[in-house]
């Protein structure tokens, strides 16, 4: 995959991510019902039509402008007006286009609602992660001395915790594990490497004459550091957080399938792949890991593709 | 090149009609197979020797069911009758009825309970079987420093055990001991040798090394894969296998796979979906049996007491009217599990027939919030009263299937009704931790027993709430007096009225939402003979194999 198409990729998992509620929601995007007009219920949710699904609105609506796919991802079969009588999980069909998971709830409508969270949880990770290990990294290379020492023993100390025992601890610890618990707690896990780096550059640069003639010019340390020394060590950083995206989706989406990661029912991709498991016993329902399965390959690859792209870009080498 | 691509694709048609062909000739299962009847054996003689290799979801911990810390529900049903022994047993055919002697040859109830023991029982060490045997275990549990409180409590107060001779004790109560008791210490206390019980309780080897006089003994033990079971030969009934090996598998699609790869001789607690995938599955129905088996377990959820939200019954009941029993029970339950409002075996008489469950009534539900003050005021979708909303947390097991599927479809009905639930996700042995300390607002459990004749003042009566069963508080008057009346109650019609009072009194309280009857549902290759079931399990002594 090329760095371009990877960039294609990921703008589009953005874009859908953006748009999951436009998408597939259980109201619709405007309505006119019972003598009242409701302009985007999907995200204004008003108690009149608290207990509405679209499929039952559109039935009694003088108009309606719905989502593409009719049902939200917590919808279940419930509640999402289906005659069938057999048992879900329901394979891919004209109502549920990549089928439905096993209490019915459609599987496109998870995956892109859980494109949101897993995208969120992923940047959110790589962005805090990156600026603890950035200013940690900076200070440890610019101090030196004991500041260094003991910052690199942090480091290292850091680096060795066997990341999913620390993540299944901490997360049981949180009880009901929400979107910001979830990412706090994988950026404690993913700041040593930018720290690392950054760590490495600033030693490397400092020495260098542009400091030099810096500090000549009456920079202060602060100065010196914050405007010239962290932006020309941040190449390598850049690059290794782009990668850092793709094993971030990796790794919540193995915190979700082991039951960790945000709380059920918000739709997750690791919580799909969970339910691919349950149903490995043939006949099986193929629909639960390809598609899944698929987004999180996609994602990963094309912040592969990026990275390798801005690794080029940069002439760094990681 | 054209003849190789000839030949392939005359391959490629061979293959295809194979499949074609035997497709077409595939048997295809009987109605005894689909309901999961067991059909009784004609003709069948059993045979000496050959191993039978059975799936376990639960690994016990220890394997002494008096300590507290082993006492499972599990270990119970496993243990008895293949490595232990009791002193009478329950009758297969009349679960409800007396118990039948075992090691002993007789006992008799009058001022004090007498028991006869079998003569000419040993144990897996060789040692004689004699009724000093039975005062060390009855010793040990009573010893007020041991950690056997449920059984201690179980078998009431023991004045004295007296051993006149090698075959006979007489065992006398402080008061005169309710019918629980009796069963309890004759059904369910395991015999161990008295010089395995010698030392500090808690230490004692015999916990992960057991000697008992089962028709089995243990060979090996690999925690967190197997347990070998071999043949004693010196049981007065040897059994006809030369061993079992139990292999713990704990996820439900693993052991599936395993199962349908033919490892497991018997496949156990089979989940209801795969029960319905395998029933297109020729592998399955040319090479097992299946067992439907009613057990006396059931499913419940309980509401925490001391959470100020559950305090009042209309809320309650209408958190059973918004569970969607319907649709669980096509999507989760696939119509395999009875609905049930009762503690006791489901269909007994101690169940009041007129107690009908709560039905699905969204509308009805907020009517009765409504009626008890709980209104939306802020239209935030959750309702409140007195400044607090109706929300709670709900304990899910994260290994468990059937939590992962039931929870969010009730989760979504109780938002239609302006109940917010939280999912709180833990592990199994966390969520017993917590339910034991009251540390949660709602969590799913259920209760099981190898006796259709259960003790229901664990569970319900206050001064269980701490150290006791009663994890969901419950402090009910009229619940606490009705169970010392049945605990006082001989067997019959009275404690029968006083069962079915209980049974009705425990459901207009709702503290337990009770929901579902579970059969066991299990799978034996077609070389296994003379599975049984029954409430307490196999006896996997007289199960044979062909070779």
């Amino acid at each position: 995959m090329s760095a371009r198409l990877g960039a294609a990729v990921i703008a589009l998992w953005v874009a859908l991510a953006l748009g999951a509620d436009l998408l597939a929601s259980d109201l619709p995007i405007a309505v006119r019902v019972d003598g009242r007009t409701y302009l985007a219920p999907l995200w204004t949710r008003p108690a009149a039509l608290q207990a509405e699904t679209q499929p039952g609105l559109r039935r009694r609506a003088e108009w309606m402008i719905g989502t593409l796919v009719e049902f939200g991802p917590r919808q279940t079969l419930a509640t999402t007006g289906t005659t069938r009588t057999d048992a879900p999980p329901f394979a891919p069909d004209a109502r549920h286009w990549l089928g439905s998971d096993d209490i019915g709830r459609d599987v496109f409508a998870r995956l892109v609602h859980g494109a949101r969270v897993t995208l969120l949880i992923a940047l959110g990770v790589v962005l805090l992660s990156s600026l603890l290990g950035v200013t940690l990294g900076a200070l440890a290379g610019w101090k030196g001395g004991v500041v260094d020492l003991l910052l690199s023993r942090a480091l290292e100390i850091a680096s060795t915790f066997p990341t999913i025992f620390f993540l299944i601890v901490v997360v049981a610890a949180l009880r009901t594990p929400s979107l910001t618990a979830v990412v706090l707690v994988l950026a404690l896990t993913r700041w040593p490497e930018p720290a690392r780096l950054m760590r490495a550059e600033v030693l490397r640069l400092k020495g260098l004459d542009f400091v030099l003639a810096a500090r000549a010019l009456g920079a202060s340390e602060a100065r010196i550091l914050v405007r010239h020394l962290v932006p020309n060590a941040l190449a390598p950083v850049i690059v290794s957080s782009t990668f850092a995206v793709g094993s971030a989706v990796l790794l919540e989406s193995a915190l979700s399938f082991l039951g960790l990661g945000v709380a059920p029912p918000t739709a997750s991709w690791g919580e799909l792949l969970q339910q691919a498991h349950r149903s490995l016993v043939t006949p099986g329902a193929w629909w639960l890991a390809l598609f899944p399965g698929l987004a999180i390959a996609s994602l990963v690859l094309a912040t592969q593709a990026v990275g390798k792209g801005l690794e080029r870009r940069f002439d760094v080498r990681r | 090149m054209k003849s190789s691509g000839a030949l392939l694709a005359t391959a490629l048609v061979f293959v295809a009609c194979g499949r074609c062909s035997s497709r077409s000739a595939s048997p295809t299962p009987d109605a005894a197979w689909l309901e999961g009847r067991a059909v009784p054996e004609v003709g069948a003689t059993p045979r000496r020797g050959g191993t039978l290799t059975v799936r376990v979801g639960v690994e016990p911990s220890g394997f002494t069911r008096i300590h507290d810390r082993y006492a499972e529900g599990t270990m119970v049903r496993y243990t008895t009758g293949t490595l232990y022994e009791t002193l009478g047993r329950v009758d297969p055919r009349h679960p409800e009825g007396p118990l039948l002697p075992w090691l002993a040859s007789a006992f008799t109830e009058g001022e004090a309970l007498t028991v006869t023991l079998r003569p000419g029982v040993t144990f897996h060490d060789g040692s004689p079987f004699s009724s000093s045997d039975v005062k060390a275990v009855l010793s040990a549990i009573t010893a007020a420093q041991n950690p056997t409180v449920a059984m201690r409590a179980a078998l009431g107060e023991l004045a004295s055990v007296e051993t006149p001779d090698a075959l006979t004790v007489v065992i006398r109560w402080r008061a005169p001991p309710t019918p629980f008791a009796v069963r309890a210490l004759l059904g369910g206390v395991p015999m161990m040798p008295e010089e395995a019980l010698a030392g500090d309780f808690d230490t004692l080897p015999i916990h992960r090394a057991p000697v008992g006089t089962g028709p089995f003994k243990l060979s090996s033990f690999v925690p967190a894969e197997r347990l070998v079971l071999a043949r004693f030969d010196g049981h007065r009934e040897p059994a006809f296998l030369d061993g079992v090996v139990v292999r713990f598998v704990k996820d439900d699609t693993v052991a599936a796979q395993l199962w349908e790869r033919g490892e497991f001789d018997l496949m156990t607690r089979i989940p209801p979906a795969t029960w319905r995938a395998v029933e297109q599955q020729p592998w399955a129905f040319t090479g097992y049996r299946r067992f439907r088996t009613d057990e006396n377990a059931y499913a419940w959820i309980g509401w925490n007491q001391r959470r100020a939200v559950f305090a009042d019954a209309r809320v309650r009941r209408a958190l059973a009217m918004a569970y969607p029993a319907e649709v669980i029970s096509r999507a989760v339950e696939l119509g395999l599990e009875a609905r049930t409002t009762c503690p006791f075996l489901l269909g007994s008489t101690s169940c009041d027939p007129e107690v009908k469950p709560i039905p699905f009534d969204p509308e009805g539900a907020k009517a009765l919030l409504a009626d008890a003050g709980w209104i939306d005021g802020d239209g935030d979708g959750v309702r409140e009263h007195g400044g607090q909303p109706l929300a709670f947390s709900f304990l899910m097991v994260t290994a468990s299937q059937r939590q992962a599927k039931v929870v969010p479809l009730f989760q979504e009905q109780l938002a239609r009704v302006g109940v917010s639930l939280t999912v709180e996700p833990v592990d199994a042995a966390q969520s017993i931790q917590r339910m034991r300390t009251h540390d949660f607002d709602a969590a799913a459990m259920s209760w099981s027993s190898p006796d259709a004749v259960t003790d229901q003042f664990e569970l319900f009566h206050s001064s269980q709430a701490d150290g006791g069963k009663n994890y969901v508080n419950l402090a009910d008057p009229e619940i606490d007096a009705l169970l010392e009346q049945i605990r006082a109650a001989r067997e019959g019609d009275a404690r029968v009225a006083l069962e079915r009072r209980l049974h009705r009194r425990l459901f207009d309280a709702q503290v337990y939402l009770f929901l579902t009857a579970r059969p066991a549902l299990d799978a034996a290759k077609r070389r296994v003979h003379g599975l049984t079931p029954s409430l307490a399990w196999y006896e996997l002594a007289k199960v044979w194999v062909e070779p």
